[in-house]
């Protein structure tokens, strides 16, 4: 069970909006049906292939799926330390949580000056189209592009995982 | 926490790590793993470093190492869930300690019994209300957008209604007289004007036809599931431009940015093709020049087709889009079935987009419209 090279990333964001449904979907692929907040953090290990130039690097992620109830406190807390990087994760439904993530990844950039995250934008299955989403206006013009992603039907769940990897990488090469 | 080297402390804690309460592991200076005690703590390694094996550690190696100059502190993670594929596993606490006296640092895995069975209950009820409520939420919104598409297909079948029971006729009426009049020219023997007025039925039955050709497609707007794909934008308006029939003396010009673009291929030639076709069809001189133009508007894409025709007046800048409204202000009998400028609003306005006339014949010729494109389409599944 050696971790050696192993990179940690942060699930982050408020409590419901998907977190472990994502990790559970990348590493177990399956999706728990009863849901059941995560106290603390459980901790989940996976190997993201595919990297770097013509796909021949690779990256061991150990992903910290936290606490939603945190808040920004997390960056107060032993959990976030020596991080890499986290996916900042809100719901597609509901809009505070999406106001949430552009304060989490402010805060996270001063925490953590120079590590990388991705937004991602969860439970696109319940929504008809991408136009319905109501996006709050700091989000639509934060510089860090987002993914649209599904727990539930799998959509984007790889990629998503994959190109903070990706980022990291390069970042640490 | 201060860690004594008491004898019987450290049997206390063996006898315990044995039962499963707790995990010890003891680490040299270089955190390489020497000792380990109790279930907890089987998968961690000898002579491996502790931050390679337990994963909560991970990252942890400045902080730990700075124990030894801070032997009354702790490096502590608590409530950590290290099998998420048992969901049912203890949680653990986990503290690193720094022991002076055995120059040696102590790894201590204990489950974590503060959190009792009520609590964990309770804080699982409030945060299943939390979602609810979004449910709740969520709900509100489909039944929002059925509400939406309710209206909307109550507006159309109004339309429909109006145009069946009003436009439709008057081809209809045509037909009726033209019909009594070729049979009046018949029982007077003049097979002459009787084939004039044959002739007259078919043209009105053309129209008709036309008209309700134009109908169906207008029904169908949005009806249709379509993929998304490139599209050039610049052959398209080239090919529209190519196929429209004209006088040779009248003159297009392509200008601005036309991008390679990912939309709904059919709609957005059927918003060109019938911008330029009208722009031609309502043109009252052989030598006119029309500009088609495309520019990035940020959100949405801008396709303008401005022509130097007679012009629009104001009163008639809403009306045009109606279906079957011909304006009768040209010298030139407009051609076409009068669905065209109707199709265009409703399929640029069904995909969240937009359609403006600028014209004031009252001080000079030419007309303007400008369709908003919007580069992320609504009502499109993504």
């Amino acid at each position: 069970m050696s971790a050696a090279g192993a990179k940690k990333i942060l699930l982050l964001g408020e409590i419901g909006v998907g977190k472990t449904s994502l990790v559970r979907r990348l590493v177990l692929d399956e999706l728990p049906t009863d849901y059941r907040p995560t106290m603390g953090v459980d901790l989940y290990r996976r190997m993201v292939t595919g990297l770097g130039k013509g796909g021949r690097e690779s990256l061991d992620l150990v992903i910290w799926d936290i606490d939603g109830n945190y808040g920004q406190s997390i960056f107060r807390h032993v959990y976030s330390k020596g991080a890499s990087g986290a996916l900042i994760i809100g719901d597609l439904t509901r809009r505070p949580t999406l106001e949430l993530m552009v304060d989490l990844a402010r805060s996270f950039q001063e925490a953590m000056p120079g590590r990388q995250f991705s937004f991602v934008l969860n439970k696109l299955d319940l929504l008809a189209s991408k136009a319905d989403a109501d996006l709050p206006e700091a989000l639509k013009t934060a510089r860090q592009p987002f993914i649209w992603a599904s727990a539930k039907s799998g959509t984007n769940v790889g990629p998503a995982f994959a190109s903070l990897a990706e980022a990291i990488l390069r970042r640490e090469a | 926490m201060t860690i004594t080297t008491d004898d019987r402390l450290t049997d206390t804690a063996r006898f315990l790590a044995d039962r499963g309460l707790y995990g010890m592991v003891w680490m040299d200076e270089s955190l390489k793993v020497v000792e380990r005690y109790g279930r907890l703590v089987d998968f961690v390694p000898i002579g491996v470093r502790v931050t390679e094996s337990v994963l909560a550690l991970l990252g942890f190696d400045e902080p730990l190492e700075q124990l030894r100059r801070r032997p009354n502190w702790v490096v502590g993670v608590p409530n950590v869930l290290i099998d998420p594929t048992d969901r049912a596993a203890p949680r653990l606490n986990i503290g690193v300690y720094w022991v002076e006296a055995q120059n040696r640092y102590l790894l201590l895995v204990a489950r974590d019994l503060a959190r009792t069975d009520l609590e964990v209950m309770l804080q699982a009820r409030v945060r299943a209300r939390a979602i609810a409520e979004a449910d709740v939420v969520a709900k509100a919104r489909i039944i929002a957008r059925a509400n939406e598409e309710l209206t909307r297909a109550n507006q159309d079948l109004q339309e429909f209604a109006f145009v069946i029971s009003h436009d439709l006729r008057a081809p209809l009426r045509a037909l009726r007289y033209f019909a009594s009049d070729a049979a009046e020219t018949i029982q007077a023997g003049d097979p002459e004007t009787t084939a004039g007025h044959i002739e007259r039925v078919r043209e009105q039955a053309k129209r008709m036809a036309a008209m309700l050709s134009g109908l169906l497609e207008y029904s169908r707007i949005g009806r249709k599931l379509e993929a998304m794909e490139e599209v050039d934008t610049g052959k398209l308006i080239e090919e529209i431009v190519a196929s429209v029939d004209r006088s040779k003396q009248l003159q297009f010009d392509i200008e601005g940015v036309w991008p390679v673009i990912k939309t709904l291929a059919q709609p957005l030639d059927i918003v060109l093709r019938n911008l330029v076709d009208n722009a031609v069809k309502h043109h009252d001189r052989d030598d006119g020049t029309i500009i088609v133009h495309g520019e990035d508007g940020g959100a949405c894409w801008i396709f303008s087709v401005v022509d130097d025709g007679p012009g629009i007046h104001a009163d008639w800048h809403d009306a045009i889009f109606a279906p079957f409204r011909r304006i009768a202000d040209t010298e030139v009998a407009p051609e076409g079935s009068g669905i065209g400028l109707a199709l265009v609003k409703k399929t640029v306005e069904f995909f969240g987009g937009e359609i403006t006339v600028l014209s004031d014949p009252t001080r000079q010729r030419g007309t303007t419209f400008r369709v908003y494109w919007p580069k992320e389409l609504r009502r499109v599944a993504p």
